[in-house]
């Protein structure tokens, strides 16, 4: 790896063992050594521990500090090498705080492993240390060449995601005045950490553009917009915010969805990332392999199902959820129910939870949910197209929820598992679903680069972008962008004076 | 599950382990099943799956089931197989996923489509 920003992840089983391990009783150091596999982003790599390779006996002692065999080194290369992964050293500094810096032993222990890692793994070695004090990680990456680079943050991935932040490569955003509010809900520190995440948003209709609005105004610096279509008339009682021009001219929806965002967003200085993707194209799936969380906004099979390995392989968790309405054949509605459900290890994926069938898949990557002839010939039912614009906000709500319980954790509980809300009733039910046991999505945790392969060629995405470039080429839509354009221009010069001076 | 039971290379092991010889011909794996039951039953009939859709095997099942032209069904929507002489038909399956032996469970899967063959 080398300058590209780089992270750490693992899931809360591996923190655990780990903790169980390097932060011992008697307060001395300790030391083992793990693989890792890589996951490669379109900006930033992360590492992804898999396996623990504890000492065996003899290969380590602790004496205060703790030393460890070159065999035993050589043992876990052999372990990386067969498995085709890299590997990490680990250690603990009992009594740190925060993010550990490294001593002038511990560089030279991690250097001096550092060529020999690179050349029988063909990755880099990662170093990790444990602060016992606050159990904060930290980590880099060496170089064959004994260079380090050091990770921009290390997440664990459990009912709470909890991520240690390297202040010096991602700095705690200022607090600002708009959002004295939102921090004196859960203090200085919380904001500081949470505002730090990179949050996705895919698919930015009625549920995900109002997500995204939440998320900016709560102050999260770095908010992702990934969405391919356009925007039409038919959006405008649900895209709240979209006007008709931007119907009228065509505009794509992560460019309307950035105007808003930028207006809702309090940070200081607001980073707006537009992606005029699929997640299912290899560039869609590449950026969003960038972010700490995503949400998955999306309805599709195939979307659902790429989103639902990168919860397992990637340790990226989705928070996904959906709407259900159910009318009466003649008029009125029987029922409506919402379901909300963040996918990480340790909690059923859409599949196991009954959200996703994997034999639809080929099928919406072949465009053939859309295609009426196909659809009639099979006995297939088209998808359900309901949606009350009422009742978006409540998948919103859930969805939002969900998140402040992962990222904060009120009263130490983290996400909840699987909610769904009745609203015929007015009853919430937490819904027990196992996972299954030979589950192929959950079975491939921590995979990285060797996730099942599902992104390809998306032909709805490149007609509707093709039908965009097309459209703005029109002498009304260029005039139209061009008047638009420059109202907006001096909408965003007041909003700009506006912050400044409050 | 480990990545070595995953992908195409994944699809042939699992159908060697189950005593099937794959051969792979125009991105096509072709492999025989004994079908038993319907007009096909007690003969060996051979099938197949286009590499294409098993990127994310067993996660993902592949949807087209390949079979020579002769094999005929009283109704499919079919469409041209990449062999010449070929054709695929869309099958879908429900439940995927419960099988501890994915290759098994498909194999089970081409067996039933056969069996309702004319």
């Amino acid at each position: 790896m080398n300058s590209r920003p780089l992270s750490v992840a693992m899931t809360g089983t591996t923190a655990a063992r780990l903790r169980d391990h390097l932060l011992r009783p008697d307060g001395q150091e300790d030391v083992c050594l793990a693989t890792y596999r890589r996951s490669r982003g379109g900006q930033r790599d992360t590492v992804l521990l898999s396996e623990l390779i504890l000492p065996a006996a003899g290969e380590r002692s602790v004496h205060g500090n703790a030393s460890f065999t070159g065999d035993y080194v050589m043992r876990a290369t052999e372990i990386a090498q067969g498995a085709e992964a890299g590997l990490a050293l680990l250690h603990s500094h009992p009594g740190g705080h925060g993010w550990q810096r490294m001593s002038r032993p511990d560089a030279g222990a991690e250097q001096s492993f550092a060529y020999l890692v690179n050349e029988l793994t063909g990755l880099p070695l990662v170093g990790m240390t444990l602060a016992g004090g606050d159990e904060m990680w930290s980590a880099r990456s060496w170089s064959a060449s004994g260079q380090e680079t050091w990770a921009e943050s290390v997440r664990v991935l459990d009912a709470h995601l909890e991520v240690s932040w390297n202040d010096a490569c991602r700095p705690v955003p200022p607090a600002r005045p708009s959002q004295l509010r939102t921090i004196s809900g859960w203090g200085d520190r919380v904001q500081g950490d949470i505002t730090r995440l990179r949050v996705l948003v895919v698919g930015l209709g009625s549920v995900g553009l109002e997500v995204a609005l939440r998320l900016a105004a709560t102050g999260i610096e770095t908010v992702g917009l990934m969405d391919f279509d356009t925007v039409e008339v038919a959006n405008l009682d649900r895209l709240i915010g979209a006007t008709p021009i931007d119907a009228w001219l065509g505009r794509s929806k992560v460019e309307v969805a950035r105007r808003l965002v930028l207006e809702a967003a309090t940070a200081a200085a607001p980073h707006v990332e537009v992606h005029d993707l699929s997640v299912c194209e290899p560039a869609g799936l590449a950026a969003a392999l960038n972010y700490d969380v995503i949400f998955s906004c999306v309805d599709r099979p195939w979307a659902r199902a790429v989103l639902n390995t990168v919860a397992y392989s990637d340790l990226i968790p989705v928070i996904d959820g959906g709407i259900h309405i159910d009318p009466f054949p003649d008029h009125g509605m029987r029922n409506a129910t919402w379901r909300s459900h963040v996918m990480r290890p340790g909690r059923p994926c859409l599949v196991c939870n009954g959200q996703l069938d994997p034999a639809a898949v080929p099928l919406d990557r072949e465009g053939l949910l859309d295609d009426p002839v196909y659809i009639g010939q099979s006995d297939l039912e088209a998808p359900a197209r309901q949606n009350v614009a009422a009742l978006s906000v409540s998948v919103v709500a859930a969805l939002l929820a969900q998140f402040v319980s992962l990222v904060v954790a009120p009263g130490g509980a983290g996400e909840p598992g699987p909610l769904q809300y009745v609203l015929s009733t007015h009853t919430q039910e937490q819904l027990a679903r196992p996972s299954r046991e030979n589950c192929a999505f959950e079975n491939a945790e921590a995979f990285g680069d060797r996730r099942p392969a599902l992104t390809g060629t998306h032909r709805v995405a490149d007609s509707l972008r093709t039908g965009r470039a097309e459209r703005a080429r029109r002498v009304y839509v260029r005039l139209g962008n061009q008047m638009d354009k420059a109202l907006l221009a001096l909408r965003g010069w007041l909003i700009k004076i506006a912050r400044a001076r409050s | 599950m480990n990545d070595s039971e995953a992908g195409v290379e994944g699809f042939l092991t699992g159908l060697r382990q189950c005593g099937i010889d794959p051969d792979v011909r125009q991105g096509v794996v072709v492999f025989p099943i004994d079908a038993v039951d319907g007009a096909y039953a007690g003969r060996l009939v051979e099938t197949g799956v286009s590499t294409d859709e098993l990127g994310a095997w067993p996660a993902i099942p592949p949807h087209w089931v390949h079979l020579p032209a002769e094999v005929q069904f009283a109704r499919s929507n079919t469409q041209a197989s990449d062999i010449s002489g070929w054709t695929k038909h869309s099958r879908g399956m429900t439940g995927w996923g419960d099988a501890e032996n994915p290759s098994q469970a498909y194999l089970a899967h081409v067996r039933g489509i056969v069996g309702e063959a004319a």
